[in-house]
């Protein structure tokens, strides 16, 4: 007897070790979550963790034995090494982003308790959003988003003790994330969100598009880069604004030494006028989101009045020539708000002082001696600043050629291209240009920028690409200021028209790469996939405290203290009365016991004659007291009664179909 | 002790005091949240700081989705707490019965679990409270019966106090618990220890039932030594030859029933009840009848399993009040 007799001994100790299930999750997932981030890290990296998991899988298999100390801490020397050797002591965030993969993959080497799991589930999820600092594109946000159903599924299977199906693990996992989902879309849309509460190791911004300087053939190449540079959305406008309008100001060169244009001066001043007594005829209000493209500079029309932009919480600066300056170099996607003034009753620079008219009309005293000599041969003939621009646009429409592949230039750049090549592209233009009219003794500057865009009709916004690069220039005209003339537009009109493409000759847009027109479909496709980015940017990526605001005002009616609580009162009443409909609804699901279900239906049937079981009364109580008041049921309440003991406190199952039978036939 | 351990115990036991307030003893559970407890555990703790980190990262980068994907896992926190809530709510406990066992040996307690949850309920935690724990997973629509050992150290009624319910699937972070006064009760019996063998009394009509042979030493054989063998009947001779220790058994000893007599031993009761226990084992050993004579219960000399049983029962019980019988009302959870 004392033989002890097992009862169902099915139960499982808790495991120490993980199971090969488990840990096949979290190979998968770590492979999951740094793949996106091999291509920023040192090739050596993918090396140890092709071989921290190799090992790791032979400890598994038994094939080899775990890493001793002494590995661990050579391995982890080397990795260290490693580290130095790559970013050479730079703490920036690639940095920051090697060294947590290398702890990732180092863990992996002696992940054995369900504590290092979480440990490793824990890193995944930091690695995860290291994933989001290099790339945010809506693509990267849906490979985000496997990873992490990759990671949860990992998660859930640590806590798991039993045997599941990949895919049962899959399905747990996404059904955890669904729920999750509604939840985090509340709190991004009404967490407030703060400026950034400390400097953080600026991101290796990518310089792109054109640089702060000009040299024939600089803008050529851009020509060939279809890559987005920023897009403009037109405040109330759902047709694009003429495309000559277009001209997107981003860098003005006055500094001329013989082939290359520069900048004088960095950014310094504030605009001349008092932009609050600037008489506007027409204006235009846009906003744009910007590439990032590591400079300074940003986009606008003429003439730039304010922006309302809060980069890092520095504004943006309108300069005197009015520019829009970042005080940072743009690293991350930004956008801001331009009103510009498209026509003004008044120039707003009225008057140059003559050290300044002296300074835009400086030219290097031994260069391009032929062009000088032009420009003094026409102010010899008694020609006025006028005559001298319309005769020089006159020239260029006459005799020169739009080219995106012009002869190479020498020294005497301007000469070379204006007596003998005669064929060039937009900064050929421009460059010769200003040179002929300040040797003509007209100030100038070289504005460099972009010019037109392509509207996009889907979502109604006009995106400019870095082919759209374009320089022209300003002359200043006396009485008038500054005045824009583009004397591309003298040679080839279709450039400022109709874009690059129509442009260029047939071999040349060959050159490009010309896919925006090729056959309409994939144009449609492109068209709405850039949409889809654009919407992306817009909603997502730059919901910032403004839009927020914004939102909830046209959600809510307004962001007023006592209109958010009662918004928040209202959630919570509703959010109440869904739990209390489920709670309601799960008592009175059938019990899983068949006796207290029978039990129920003699309930049911007994509330039918007017007798209802009182909240912690026990059945042998309640037919006692049915009884009592009904004497003519005595005989088959009391057999139930006792049936329904036998079962449910003796464990006696067999009389569990008399129960059954009788509280059927009840009240028979 | 520390201060720190002294407010633990102090909260431990107004806690416990207050859970026994709430969910009262019975035989039958269904956990819902009336007697169910959930609190982040230390992983959960260090998953917050996690998503602190990680709004750090999105803040100080001006990152929008990496502020995302702190707000999902803000979410996912909340959403757990519910996955684990819903997993162990709709588990019902029941205690089905214990096996007596002898004071010092495990008592093994039958419980039954069956869970509501259409999904299978876990990676459920259970355990007397301050024992060992058990991890179960449900089937749904399958009861499933646990053995859980208890230690017992005296004879007598062993309940083995609350019994811990716990999981925190799915993600380990948020720990859902019970805590069920159980109305388990296992019987455990005296701890057999060899004392001098009871006097055979022949008095007060009880004749030897067994056809009594003469002579106590005519020698029948031998067998393995003891504990509690009389000294003179060790095999010394078996013993001088390295053969080991036997012991020499005699007619006389099989010859007639022997009686299990209170009286006729005089050590202090616990002691004494041991005695009886271990005389009682070793007589349907070797397959004597035995009879229990207590100074409130006569059984008469029989053999077999349930006198056996039976004998052992009063031994237990002797001079103890009954545990609470549970009203039969108390555990119907409708």
């Amino acid at each position: 007897m004392w033989a002890k007799r097992k009862v169902n001994k099915t139960t499982s100790v808790r495991r120490e070790y993980l199971a090969r299930d488990k840990l096949a999750w979290l190979l998968v997932m770590q492979a999951l979550v740094i793949l996106p981030l091999l291509i920023n890290l040192p090739v050596w990296l993918w090396l140890v963790w092709a071989l921290a998991g190799f090992w790791r899988t032979q400890v598994f298999r038994g094939r080899w034995g775990a890493p001793s100390g002494l590995v661990k801490t050579l391995v982890t020397l080397g990795c260290a090494a490693g580290m130095v050797a790559s970013y050479s002591g730079k703490t920036g965030t690639d940095t920051m982003v090697g060294l947590l993969v290398c702890a990732f993959v180092l863990k992996l080497l002696e992940v054995n308790s369900a504590r290092d799991a979480f440990f490793l589930i824990f890193i995944g999820f930091v690695i995860t959003a290291c994933q989001l600092l290099f790339s945010q594109s809506p693509l990267a946000a849906i490979y985000c988003l496997c990873s992490l159903l990759v990671l949860l599924a990992s998660w859930r299977s640590l806590q798991f003790n039993r045997h599941q199906t990949a895919r049962a693990g899959i399905h747990a996992g996404g059904r955890l994330l669904l729920h999750a989902l509604p939840i985090m879309l509340v709190l991004f849309l009404v967490i407030p969100r703060l400026g950034p509460l400390w400097a953080v190791p600026n991101q290796q911004a990518a310089k792109t598009g054109f640089s702060d300087s000009l040299s024939p053939g600089d803008l050529g190449q851009l020509a060939l880069n279809r890559a987005p540079a920023f897009r403009v959305e037109f405040t109330g406008l759902a047709t694009p604004p003429a495309t000559n309008q277009l001209y997107w100001r981003g860098l003005v060169l006055d500094t001329f030494d013989g082939r290359t244009w520069r900048q004088r001066e960095q950014w310094g001043l504030p605009p001349q006028a008092d932009m609050d007594q600037l008489k506007v005829i027409e204006r235009l209000d846009y906003s744009i989101i910007l590439e990032p493209h590591g400079q300074p500079w940003l986009f606008s029309l003429m003439t730039p009045l304010r922006t309302s932009a809060v980069s890092n919480r520095r504004p943006i600066r309108i300069t005197r020539d009015y520019l829009l300056f970042n005080p940072i170099p743009v690293a991350q996607r930004l956008r801001y708000e331009v009103s510009s003034a498209l026509r003004l009753e008044q120039p707003v620079t009225p008057v140059l002082a003559n050290a300044e008219r002296a300074s835009f009309s400086r030219l290097p005293a031994r260069s391009n001696p032929q062009t000088y000599a032009l420009a003094a041969q026409w102010r010899g003939e008694g020609l006025n600043d006028e005559a001298i621009i319309a005769r020089a646009l006159a020239m260029f429409t006459r005799e020169f050629t739009y080219s995106l592949q012009p002869p190479l230039l020498g020294q005497h750049s301007v000469d070379e291209f204006l007596f003998s090549t005669k064929k060039g592209f937009c900064e050929h233009f421009a460059s010769s240009f200003s040179v002929l009219l300040r040797a003509a003794g007209i100030p100038t500057r070289v504005v460099v920028g972009y010019q037109g865009g392509r509207w996009n009709p889907v979502e109604n916004y006009l995106l400019v690409s870095q082919s759209d690069a374009h320089a022209w220039t300003e002359v200043w005209i006396e009485g008038e200021g500054w005045r824009s003339i583009d004397p591309t537009a003298a040679v080839a009109p279709n450039r400022i028209e109709q874009g690059l493409d129509d442009a260029l000759s047939i071999e040349e847009q060959a050159l490009v790469g010309n896919n925006w027109s090729g056959s309409s479909l994939l144009y449609n496709l492109q068209l709405r996939w850039d949409a889809a980015t654009f919407v992306w940017q817009r909603w997502v990526l730059n919901y910032d405290s403004q839009a927020q605001e914004g939102f909830l005002n046209r959600l809510l009616g307004g962001t007023e203290a006592w209109r958010i609580t009662l918004w928040l009162i209202g959630l919570g009443l509703l959010a109440a009365a869904i739990a209390a409909w489920t709670l309601l609804r799960s008592q009175a699901r059938p019990s899983a016991r068949a006796e207290v279900r029978a039990i129920q239906t003699l309930e049911k049937k007994l509330a039918l004659a007017g007798y209802q079981r009182q909240p912690g009364e026990t059945p042998g109580d309640f037919i006692a007291r049915v009884v009592q008041r009904e004497p003519r049921w005595q005989a088959s309440l009391s057999i139930i009664g006792r049936l329904f003991e036998q079962v449910a406190y003796r464990q006696q199952e067999q009389h569990l179909p008399q129960l059954q039978a009788r509280i059927r036939r009840f009240p028979r | 002790m520390s201060l720190a351990t002294h407010w633990r115990d102090l909260w431990q036991r107004r806690f416990f005091r207050w859970i026994d307030k709430r969910t009262p003893r019975a035989r039958h559970f269904s956990l819902d949240r009336n007697n169910l407890y959930i609190f982040p555990n230390r992983n959960g703790l260090l998953y917050l700081g996690l998503i602190v980190v990680i709004w750090l990262l999105g803040t100080n980068y001006q990152n929008n989705l990496i502020l995302a994907l702190a707000y999902l896992m803000i979410s996912l926190f909340v959403v757990s707490i519910h996955h684990t809530f819903g997993n162990l709510s709709g588990v019902t406990v029941r205690f089905i019965n214990a096996q007596p066992t002898f004071a010092g040996e495990a008592a093994v307690f039958v419980l039954e679990l069956e869970t509501a949850h259409k999904r299978g309920s876990e990676t459920i935690e259970l355990g007397w409270q301050g024992g060992e724990r058990q991890t179960i997973s449900l089937n749904p629509r399958e009861p499933f019966r646990v053995s859980l050992p208890a230690p017992s150290h005296r004879r007598g009624y062993l309940q083995p106090g609350r019994l811990l319910v716990q999981s925190s699937f799915p993600l380990g972070i948020i720990r859902c618990w019970s805590w069920l006064n159980l109305e388990a009760v296992a019987l455990v019996y005296p701890q057999p220890i060899a004392v001098e063998e009871p006097h055979h009394q022949n008095s007060s009509g009880r004749e030897d039932g067994g056809t009594s042979r003469r002579g106590g030493d005519d020698f029948s054989g031998l067998r393995d030594y003891q504990a509690g063998d009389p000294i003179k009947h060790i095999a010394w001779k078996q013993f001088a030859q390295n053969k080991g220790l036997f012991t020499k058994e005699y007619e006389a000893y099989f010859s007639a029933d022997k009686w299990l007599d209170w009286y006729s031993l005089n050590q202090l009761q616990e002691l004494r009840l041991s005695g009886l226990c271990y005389w009682a084992l070793h007589y349907e050993r070797q397959q004597v009848p035995y009879g229990l004579a207590l100074p409130e219960l006569i059984l008469e000399p029989a053999l077999g399993e349930a006198h056996l049983q039976a004998v052992l029962t009063a031994l237990a019980q002797f001079n103890l009040a009954p545990p609470s019988i549970p009203t039969a009302g108390k555990d119907y959870v409708g």
